[in-house]
Formats: C-alpha cells, sequence, structure tokens
C-alpha cells in the first residue's frame, strides 16, 4: 500500500497573540480496491481533515480550509491553488472543474435577515468568478423588499448536465431564495427551499418543501439533510420532519390520509425521509418516511456521487412506533445505540405524486375562522 | 298640449345639469383642500422612519446585473406647501429646501465588482462617503388620491405628485448634477411622504471609467419621518 502525508504547519503557527491553535486530529484519504478487500493507497492529511471530490480524468481533488490539493490515481500528492474565497459547503463540477461554495453569514446589524446566503463560483486557479445572492441583511431588509426570512444555502449538488442544485431553508416564506439571485426585483419562476440554479445564475426552477397538518391546516417544518441528483435530472432528497410529512399513494409506510379514513385517531406521521423529485422540482415520484434510520446520506451508484459520508443515526423516536421498511434485511431489528445502513433504493418506475390531503371535516378553513 | 311637455322635459333636464355641476364643484374643493394639507409640511430630512430607509439600484443598460444599496437620510430640512389657484381650482405645490441621503450599505458581490454597476465604489465603500443631494422638486404635477398597496411603512391614502428633481450626488472628492422624475407620495394619515426618483446616473462624471460609467440609471426610494409643522392651509 502506498501512502503519503500532507503537513500542515499553519496549523502550528502562533496566532496574533502569540497563541498557537490547538491542531486538530489528522484526516484521510484511501482508495479502496475495486473488491473492496484492500487499501490501495492512504492520503494522511496532518491536523485536519480535507473535502474530496472525484475528477474526470481519475484524479481527487482534496480542499482543506482554502488550500487545494489533487491525488493523482497513484496516490501521489500535490499542491493546488490556494482558494480566494471559500465557504463552508463545497461542489465541484467534474466536468468544468469549476468550484461552488455555498454558505451563509451574519448580518451584525441586529436587524432581520440575520443569516444571508451566498454562492460563489471559483476557477479552477482559485479566483472567484461571481457571486449569487450575498445582499447583506440591510439591503433584504428594506421596505420595498422586507425579504426578512433567514435563509443559507445548506448544500450544492451538480448534475451531469451541469447545472446546479441547492438546498436551504428559511424561517418564513418571505425568503430572499425566492428571487433571482442576481436581481432581488425578479421572482425565480417557481422558488424555495430547494433550487436549481444554472451557469447564467437563472434559477429556472425552485420549490417549497413543507408538511402539511390538514387537521389544523397549518404548514409543518422540514429539514434537508442531504440531496443527491440523479443522472435524468431528479432530485433525491433526505431529511427529517416534526409531523405531517405528506406522503406519496406508493409509500413504503402507511400514508396517514389512507388511514385517516377508516381511523378519525389516526395521528399524523413525521420522522426521516426520503424523497425523489422531478426535475423540474414540481412534483415528487416518491415521497416516503424511513423509520429507524435518520441521518441518511445520498450517493449514486457509479456516478462518481461520493462525498464526505457520515454514519446514519438510529431514529430513537420513530423506531419505537414503526418497524424498520427496508427489505431483506441484514440485520431485520435496531440493534440498540447507533446503527448504520446502506440502502439502495430503485429509482426507476413511473412518477407517483403525492395526494396532498383535504382538510379534515368539521375544521373550518383558517381564514374563515379569523 | 303638445308643447307643454317638452317645455318641461327641457326645464328638468337644465335643472339637473346645474345642480350637478355645483355639486362636483363643491366636493372637488372640498377634495383638493384635503390634498392640499397632506403634501404641505416641513419634514426634517436628518431623522429616519426606520433603519436604511434609503433603498438604490443602479441598472446599467445590457447588463442583467444591477447593483443594490442602502443607506440612511443624514440632513436637510425640506418643505411642501400646496396651493390652490382660483383661476384654475388646480394646485400647485411649491418646495424649499433641500435634503441629502447617504448610501452606507453595498452588496458582498466578490468577483462582480467589475460587472455591476459601481462595483468599484463598493469595495472601498466606507471612506467614499456616496451622497445623493436632492434640491429642487419642479414641475409638479398632481396625480391625485390613490389608495395605499403595498409598502407597509406608510399607511391610508396617498396624494402623490408628479415631479422634476434635480440634484446632486457626491462620490469621494467628485460630484456631479442629475435631473430626472420624482415620485413623492404623502400620506394622508401620517403627515409623512415617500420618495421614488429615477435618473440618468452620471457615472463617468464621478469617475467610473469607460464603458462602466455609460447608461447607468439609478432608481431611490427613501421616507420622511413625520412633519415637523404643518402650514395653514384653510
Amino acid at each position: 500500500m502506498k501512502s503519503a502525508l500532507v503537513p500542515h504547519p499553519e496549523a502550528l503557527k502562533p496566532d496574533a497573540k502569540g497563541r498557537v491553535r490547538e491542531a486538530g486530529s489528522d484526516g484521510f484519504v484511501l482508495k479502496i480496491s475495486a473488491d473492496q478487500r484492500s487499501v490501495v493507497w492512504a492520503v494522511r492529511f496532518k491536523h485536519g481533515a480535507a473535502n474530496i471530490f472525484p475528477r474526470n480524468d481519475g484524479s481527487v481533488l482534496c480542499r482543506r480550509g482554502d488550500n487545494l490539493f489533487y491525488i493523482d490515481h497513484n496516490g501521489s500528492v500535490t499542491d493546488g491553488p490556494t482558494l480566494e474565497i471559500s465557504g463552508s459547503n463545497m461542489a465541484l463540477d467534474p466536468k468544468s472543474v469549476a468550484m461552488y461554495f455555498g454558505g451563509s453569514y451574519r448580518s451584525a446589524t441586529g436587524l432581520e435577515p440575520y443569516v444571508n446566503p451566498y454562492l460563489y463560483k471559483v476557477d479552477a486557479n482559485g479566483k472567484q468568478v461571481w457571486t449569487a445572492y450575498g445582499w447583506t441583511g440591510p439591503i433584504v431588509g428594506v421596505d420595498q423588499l422586507r425579504l426578512v426570512a433567514d435563509s443559507p444555502v445548506t448544500s450544492i449538488r451538480i448534475g451531469e448536465d451541469g447545472k446546479l442544485t441547492l438546498t436551504a431553508w428559511s424561517d418564513g416564506g418571505n425568503t430572499v431564495l425566492g428571487q433571482q439571485p442576481y436581481d432581488l426585483r425578479l421572482p425565480a419562476k417557481c422558488g424555495g427551499f430547494s433550487s436549481s440554479t444554472s451557469e447564467t445564475m437563472d434559477v429556472p426552477s425552485f420549490t417549497r418543501y413543507v408538511g402539511y397538518l390538514p387537521t389544523s391546516d397549518i404548514p409543518t417544518l422540514i429539514n434537508i439533510y442531504d440531496m443527491y441528483r440523479l443522472p435524468n435530472g431528479e432530485v433525491a432528497v433526505t431529511g427529517g420532519g416534526w409531523t405531517g410529512f405528506v406522503e406519496s399513494h406508493d409509500a413504503w409506510v402507511p400514508p396517514w390520509y389512507v388511514e385517516h379514513r377508516t381511523d378519525e385517531f389516526a395521528m399524523a406521521k413525521g420522522g426521516p425521509f426520503f424523497t425523489i423529485f422531478t426535475p423540474d422540482l414540481n412534483n415528487v415520484r416518491i415521497a416516503n418516511l424511513t423509520p429507524n434510520a435518520s441521518g441518511l446520506r445520498l450517493a449514486g451508484r457509479g456516478h462518481g456521487g461520493a462525498h464526505d459520508l457520515v454514519p446514519g443515526q438510529v431514529d430513537q423516536k420513530w423506531s419505537r412506533r414503526f418497524p424498520t421498511n427496508i427489505r431483506h434485511a441484514v440485520q431485520p431489528k435496531n440493534g440498540g445505540g447507533r446503527d448504520g445502513y446502506v440502502v439502495l433504493v430503485d429509482t426507476q418506475g413511473t412518477p407517483n405524486p403525492p395526494a396532498i390531503p383535504n382538510k379534515t371535516s368539521g375544521v373550518a378553513d383558517k381564514r374563515q375562522r379569523n | 298640449m303638445r308643447a307643454i311637455p317638452i317645455q318641461l322635459l327641457l326645464l328638468l333636464f337644465v335643472t339637473f345639469s346645474v345642480s350637478a355641476a355645483e355639486k362636483k364643484k363643491a366636493f372637488s374643493v372640498t377634495e383638493q383642500e384635503k390634498m392640499m394639507e397632506h403634501v404641505s409640511g416641513a419634514f426634517d430630512m436628518s431623522r429616519n422612519p426606520r433603519p436604511y430607509i434609503v433603498y438604490m439600484i443602479l441598472d446599467q443598460q445590457g447588463s442583467r446585473h444591477p447593483s443594490f444599496w442602502c443607506g440612511k437620510n443624514v440632513e436637510g430640512k425640506v418643505g411642501f406647501k400646496g396651493q390652490l389657484d382660483v383661476l384654475d381650482e388646480k394646485i400647485h405645490v411649491t418646495q424649499n429646501g433641500a435634503f441629502t441621503v447617504q448610501i452606507t450599505n453595498s452588496a458582498r458581490k466578490y468577483g462582480m465588482f467589475d460587472t455591476i454597476p459601481g462595483g468599484v465604489w463598493a469595495q472601498k465603500f466606507a471612506a467614499l462617503n456616496f451622497r445623493i443631494i436632492f434640491e429642487t422638486f419642479s414641475e409638479v404635477a398632481l396625480q391625485g388620491l390613490t389608495q395605499f398597496k403595498g409598502d407597509r411603512s406608510i399607511a391610508g391614502n396617498l396624494v402623490t405628485l408628479d415631479t422634476v428633481c434635480r440634484g446632486k450626488v457626491l462620490v469621494g472628492e467628485r460630484s456631479a448634477p442629475f435631473a430626472g422624475k420624482a415620485l413623492l407620495k404623502f400620506s394622508d394619515q401620517k403627515e409623512m411622504f415617500l420618495l421614488h426618483a429615477t435618473f440618468p446616473f452620471p457615472g463617468q462624471q464621478l469617475g467610473l471609467a469607460g464603458a462602466a460609467g455609460e447608461g447607468i440609471s439609478a432608481t431611490i426610494y427613501t421616507a420622511s419621518t413625520p412633519a415637523v409643522s404643518r402650514p395653514e392651509i384653510r
């Protein structure tokens, strides 16, 4: 096995006050053989882990802080350029070799919005090409716009067509993510917590993903933890919702609105979920709860979808109510503590949109109640 | 026998016409007096109804990337007074005093400072003291009373004046005059006004070299606090 070491002397340099920052633990990148039985090469990053991104030429791009490194197919490491700007979430377009960084910064004005999104494009030399969003809080909060909902970009994925897909959250409907990222006056075509931004910064489609409680006629919270663009443009997401998750007809767990037909006391469901959106983000192919398996991360099979994987966590609350729905599981029951899952999902089939449940009879429309 | 009904009809018609005209005239005067009151007042523009009340957009011809800015009212007192001209029964509004707004914030468009209008200023913004002085509002035309829509900083109905605004833009050591259109919208409840001005932005005179300074138009919004005094109208 070939191994290499990437030093990080900056981690041990004293800061302006003469203090030496505590160096973090080392990170590593491994290449596993195709039969998954041996390690071909290993690269150790001193004092900190690196993000890894496969490139079309077979090499791997690694980012540690603002520094880039390339690892070729033999495990040899070469230094790359230093990034002019970076951010918390990174994506690499394997075709154009452009890098994208998304995240948020906090406005220091004391006025809403506090959390402001940004999306940077950086070229292969580390030079910044453009900024999408990046409005300061005071600007989007002016009387003429009032886009005061906190709104960070939480992840970026790049499809094989070169288009970006973003996920973000917002604590209200009046989010700046509903506008085009280059012109605050232009609304995005559909707009929302998951959007698709092309090279031109246009947002051709976007959707708001929320749960819905028909018994009280209110939307409910959903968190998106991971997202992956399938080769056909469809977008898979995993996440969690408190309650009122709207499932599709053929959901793996019987949908609440089906149970409610025969049991008026049936409770709306929540918990971890897995959903596939159509390419225009206007509908879903399938939307399921995934009891027992929260924190799922997504990776494409044979499509270079690798990114930092973290072990999933057992969903403690919902595992008590629903058994796992994984078929032919090697371990059929929750083993206790934290279990890891590897789930292969067949994404073929016809679209199967969800039926948004009607308001429960006997409960007046919220607008009428007021 | 046949002539009498015709005379009666004519009489009725004339009577109705006269009363309608009298009614319209009386109503119009009352309405105009109200509008005169609404558009009259002295406003201290060193005060701000809320932080970041000034909102500016610079658009450049042929570019899809405008620049967005915000700021505050900083100084000046401006007064407006509406007077009814007895000859044409129209309201004429006179204005005196100038006021200044300052641009204090720009967007963090890293990598695009050469693309967006005025982007070079955004990089060294604090030292520039970017100000716009509104000196005169002339050729005032009263658009009438319209129902308030949208902007929540002002309530009730709005009396809108269509004006030509003139003033200066100051960026660093440079200054340049501007002239454009301005809508002044006075609230009939809060004794304050909204300004919506659009004018060709004198970019080249302010140091934007070459194509970067050409074809820029500015849109500026601000609002006043309630009037510090109001003239006696009636």
